[in-house]
């Protein structure tokens, strides 16, 4: 790919170091990512994998102690890099004594959002997040799910080219966590670029495209998702409607052709899209709950085409204008 | 492109998350009706009960600005580090030293609100202590009322529309106080003749009383504005130290450091000034701590003295340069500062 890659890494590395300068861990050892415009990344691995530092480095919060790192071309510790990027931290850090609305306002206006254009924000995300009827509620108040959902409200905020999220899916219910999986995807259309750290594997398989595996600080494996998961000498013949006579007659055939006897097993659905189905047919016959509401629908100014929020935003809405 | 927007965003936030912690109201509401009381607890002393109150009214605010001012710097940047919430702001096109920039100047603002309310309420408790084996009824009833007044109208405010009761209390409280204050002083523009002040005794039986004086007016005494501007000085002072502590330390061993500091600087004439003469580390061990005997100032308004302005130019100047280095050593280590 010719275009600058959005987030690049080279032998990346981060040592812990106690009191007296000793090193102490070796969290990320020699990474190398390279992440291109509108692509959803994941980076998987267990806890104290390294996801979480590499992340921080990414942000600029923790300084690395070899290797390089470019983030929209520049050092991530440049202001006006931040800008440009949107982060979930791991865990929902906000401020307990503000309510939702409030928590918004604040982070916009770091962006340097003002007026009617970042009150129209705050309500557009608030209802992606399904959040809009408890705007006046104090965040510490807020479930784990519900803190999630304002953290990723915040995140989007400036609509940022970059969208780094640790965990995103962390403590939400199934349907939460699909409505975060449609925005990430909604995102990815739109050409931002998703880094997703995650160690819950369905989450990263449904929606990125490649993915890298830290264990001990160092990459184990890396690459697109559909080349990493296929079984090498394995096929699958999907079909539908047969009745008993043709599957026989399909099995005999098979048999006397390859000289082995398939299996044939149903298609099931997995878990996550039953419980959907079930959920959306009590939501039909016994209306909303007084829980979280959102569709997982992209907030309306997420969906605005570069050009025209540009030229809004060159008076009025200054997070809003990015190019790569 | 920066953005200078960002430092008010977080200097207001920090205005706005403080007093929304309940221990902001409890401890500013506690000391603010112990100055209050003070007048009717020392109303029976044998005499001089009107320096009594000045010295303890003033050491109380001394003390109470201490108690905010540490903790809400600790608070301010160690929590902020601690649960996260500075790494989630730092993300975003804000640099460091704006940051902690923006926390001190919202802790100062906080801080500022409180030594205004204390101030007043200093002023009300003097004038209520001015005459000997009386309480200046008149001028405490608003104090206390406008502190029950400001828990009142939060309570309906909590109640009608969910406002968050601290803060709304913290700030009513503030407001009140200025009524009350300007009420009681607006009543004192009468004319009061020569020697009102003077308690007119009465014998009787052997006993002595105080003979009852119901519209005698006692003017308010500015010059207990300066001592109340010192103690507010050396409350910035301290908060940031407490600050740049905050930054390696946890809350509880900033405190600890903080008060240590202060009680080095309240000893340093005794420690060390004897000693700077023979020792260099004595004399910059001297020069480097604050020295608090100069921003307390209580004693100089025995007897109808008077603390001058220019003296408490000189200290605001002491102030600024000290709190200057010790900002800058705070924007420095926060500058190459780690932040998880």
């Amino acid at each position: 790919m010719s275009e600058e890659p959005v987030v690049m890494t080279h032998n990346l590395q981060k040592i812990f170091k106690d009191f007296w300068r000793r090193p102490r861990a070796r969290a990320v050892d020699g990474i190398n990512l390279t992440l291109h415009k509108g692509e959803v990344y994941g980076l998987l691995g267990p806890n104290g994998s390294g996801k979480s530092t590499t992340i921080k480095v990414l942000l600029g919060l923790l300084h690395p102690d070899g290797g390089e790192v470019k983030v929209l071309g520049k050092p991530p510790r440049n202001v006006d890099v931040k800008r440009r990027v949107g982060y979930l931290p791991e865990e929902s850090y906000l401020y307990p004594y503000l309510d939702a609305r409030e928590t918004l306002r604040f982070y916009a206006t770091l962006f340097g959002l003002q007026g009617t254009s970042r009150e129209k924000r705050i309500d557009e995300l608030l209802e992606m997040v399904g959040l809009s009827h408890t705007g006046h509620r104090r965040v510490g108040e807020f479930s784990k799910g519900m803190a999630r959902r304002i953290g990723l409200a915040q995140a989007l905020i400036n609509d940022p080219d970059l969208v780094i999220l640790d965990e995103p899916t962390s403590g939400l219910d199934p349907l939460g966590t699909r409505q975060v999986k449609d925005i990430v995807t909604a995102l990815a259309e739109k050409g931002k670029t998703v880094l997703l750290s995650s160690h819950l594997l369905a989450d990263v398989e449904d929606v990125c495209e490649r993915i890298t595996i830290l264990y001990g600080g160092k990459v184990q494996a890396s690459g697109p998702i559909r080349d990493l998961l296929q079984v090498a000498n394995h096929l699958q013949i999907r079909l539908k409607d047969l009745d008993e006579t043709q599957r026989t007659h399909l099995l005999d055939t098979l048999e006397q052709q390859l000289g082995q006897r398939p299996t044939l097993e149903p298609t099931r659905k997995d878990l996550e899209s039953f419980f959907l189905e079930v959920v959306a047919q009590a939501r039909r016959e016994s209306g909303e709950g007084s829980g979280t509401r959102a569709e997982g629908k992209l907030a309306g100014f997420l969906t605005e085409k570069k050009s025209e929020s540009k030229g809004q935003s060159l008076d009025t809405n200054p997070a809003a204008s990015s190019d790569i | 492109m920066k953005y200078p927007g960002s430092f008010f965003p977080l200097a207001r936030l920090t205005c706005v998350e403080i007093p929304r912690q309940p221990a902001l109201l409890l401890l500013s509401t506690t000391l603010i009706l112990f100055i209050g009381c003070l007048p009717f607890l020392i109303t029976h002393n044998l005499g001089e009960a009107g320096k009594l109150v000045r010295d303890s009214a003033l050491a109380m605010m001394f003390l109470g600005s201490l108690l905010l001012a540490v903790p809400a710097a600790c608070n301010a940047v160690s929590t902020e580090i601690r649960r996260g919430t500075a790494g989630a702001i730092l993300s975003k096109p804000v640099s460091r030293i704006r940051f902690l920039a923006a926390k001190f100047t919202g802790v100062s603002m906080i801080m500022l609100v409180f030594s205004g309310m204390a101030s007043l309420a200093i002023l009300m408790a003097d004038r209520a202590s001015a005459l000997d084996f009386q309480v200046g009824w008149r001028y405490l009833i608003p104090l206390y009322l406008a502190i029950v007044g400001a828990y009142l109208i939060a309570s309906v405010i909590n109640f009608m529309t969910r406002r968050p009761f601290a803060s709304t209390a913290f700030w009513c409280m503030a407001i009140l106080i200025l009524v009350a204050f300007t009420w009681t002083g607006i009543r004192s523009e009468t004319p009061h003749e020569e020697g009102a002040h003077e308690p007119q005794v009465i014998e009787h039986a052997g006993h002595t009383h105080a003979a009852p004086q119901p519209h005698v007016e006692v003017p308010i005494r500015w010059s207990l504005l300066p001592a109340c501007a010192l103690i507010t000085l050396a409350a910035l002072m301290l908060q940031a130290l407490a600050l740049l502590c905050a930054l390696k330390l946890g809350v509880v061993p900033s405190l600890s450091v903080s008060f240590g500091f202060f009680m080095m600087g309240l000893m340093s004439d005794y420690l060390l000034a004897s000693r700077a003469a023979e020792s260099l580390w004595a004399k910059i061990l001297y020069f480097a701590l604050p020295n608090w005997q100069h921003f307390w100032m209580a004693d100089a308004l025995t007897g109808g003295g008077q603390i001058p302005w220019m003296y408490v130019a000189s200290a605001a100047l002491y102030a600024l340069t000290w709190t200057t280095g010790i900002l800058v050593i705070a924007f420095g280590i926060f500058d190459r500062m780690e932040v998880c």
